[in-house]
């Protein structure tokens, strides 16, 4: 029976300045899976979350209408479950806040079998979007759909209400090689 | 913090790379397979973990997960929530199903899932199953947290995920966590 460590770190980024957006290019091929996480807050003025999108290419960000996903989320109150097609990036929510009050969440996305050149690329991406100032919290989970068989070697994560997130976010890729 | 040893799936914390070790993988050839089974598992881990792709022949099929070849209903529960796309929904069975929600073609619908076996070499306790996972058709799909309980306190040593047919490109690889 193989077995071998993994879960390793390719890659992290953190913000030395608001940005709106994060890239992660030349990924190695040589794991099974790929986990990002991100500890992030955005700035919004109006709203306490924000929709952030992932997308993904092999040789350049595809910004296309090939993603979809479908969501499931609670605010405190109530569950929901709802659905992006022909998106432009794969959506979910992320902290926000007017100003910086040091909060950060945390957003894991996993994407299976990137590296094959076969199959559509599905990925699970967990997110909370709690802040400490308001009551308006929501924590959710989407499945994601990528139409393309290219082998993902570039994601961006970024903030899909034309605003930024500010510094101090961090962002980190793992690698997970199967035996 | 550092928490060596916290699921991967969890939302928060850092994992050490050699308290996370590739144990087994299987790839479903071009003849299809009607089960995954994982055999002679090290009892040396705290928690297993299974990443898969998964492609059935109808998506939105469940698999069903049995342990040490225990393979009647009613000594596994079930309970799911999940998201349909336009409503949020939950369910329970005494059956063992998981992987729930599975994908299906491999350019149209393939699904993901990552389970999480807890503490499966404890002899004191029934043994909790979770797992994150779903398929999305850009325009259908479903997405899930769901639970399976095993209503047994033995250590799991063999795992078997059972369906009528998996595809070809069908992966389930499974991970030992310290």
């Amino acid at each position: 029976m193989a077995s071998a460590a993994t879960y390793t770190p390719i890659a992290t980024q953190t913000l030395a300045s608001n940005a709106s957006s994060v890239s992660f290019t030349s990924i190695p091929q040589t794991y099974t899976d790929l986990v990002l996480v991100a500890n992030v807050l955005g700035y919004y003025s109006v709203a306490t979350y924000i929709g952030v999108g992932i997308q993904v290419g092999n040789g350049a960000i595809d910004t296309g209408t090939n993603y979809s996903s479908t969501m499931l989320s609670g605010d405190g109150s109530s569950a929901a479950s709802s659905r992006a097609t022909n998106a432009v990036s794969a959506g979910f929510w992320a902290t926000a806040l007017a100003a910086d009050n040091g909060t950060r969440n945390t957003v894991v996305t996993h994407f299976l079998n990137y590296s094959n050149t076969t199959t559509y690329k599905t990925w699970l991406t967990r997110f909370n979007a709690q802040q400490t100032t308001n009551s308006t919290n929501i924590v959710g989970t989407t499945v994601n759909l990528w139409r393309n068989t290219a082998a993902i070697n570039q994601i961006s994560f970024g903030d899909f209400n034309g605003t930024n997130f500010y510094s101090g976010s961090t962002f980190t890729l793992y690698g997970i090689a199967s035996a | 913090m550092i928490l060596p040893g916290i699921l991967a799936s969890g939302i928060s914390g850092h994992l050490f790379s050699s308290n996370y070790v590739s144990l087994q993988t299987v790839t479903v050839g071009s003849g299809g397979a009607s089960s995954v089974i994982f055999s002679s598992i090290p009892q040396t881990y705290t928690h297993l973990q299974i990443r898969a792709l998964t492609l059935g022949t109808v998506a939105g099929n469940a698999g069903k997960i049995h342990f040490n070849s225990d393979t009647t209903d009613s000594h596994y529960w079930n309970h799911y929530v999940y998201g349909s796309g336009s409503s949020a929904s939950s369910a329970a069975y005494n059956q063992p199903y998981l992987p729930e929600f599975m994908g299906s073609g491999a350019t149209t619908s393939p699904g993901a899932s990552i389970i999480d076996i807890l503490d499966y070499t404890n002899t004191n306790k029934n043994k909790t199953i979770r797992e994150i996972g779903g398929y999305d058709a850009n325009g259908s799909g479903y997405i899930t947290l769901s639970s399976v309980l095993w209503l047994n306190t033995s250590a799991i040593t063999t795992i078997e995920i059972d369906l009528s047919s998996f595809q070809q490109y069908s992966q389930f690889a499974l991970y030992g966590v310290k």
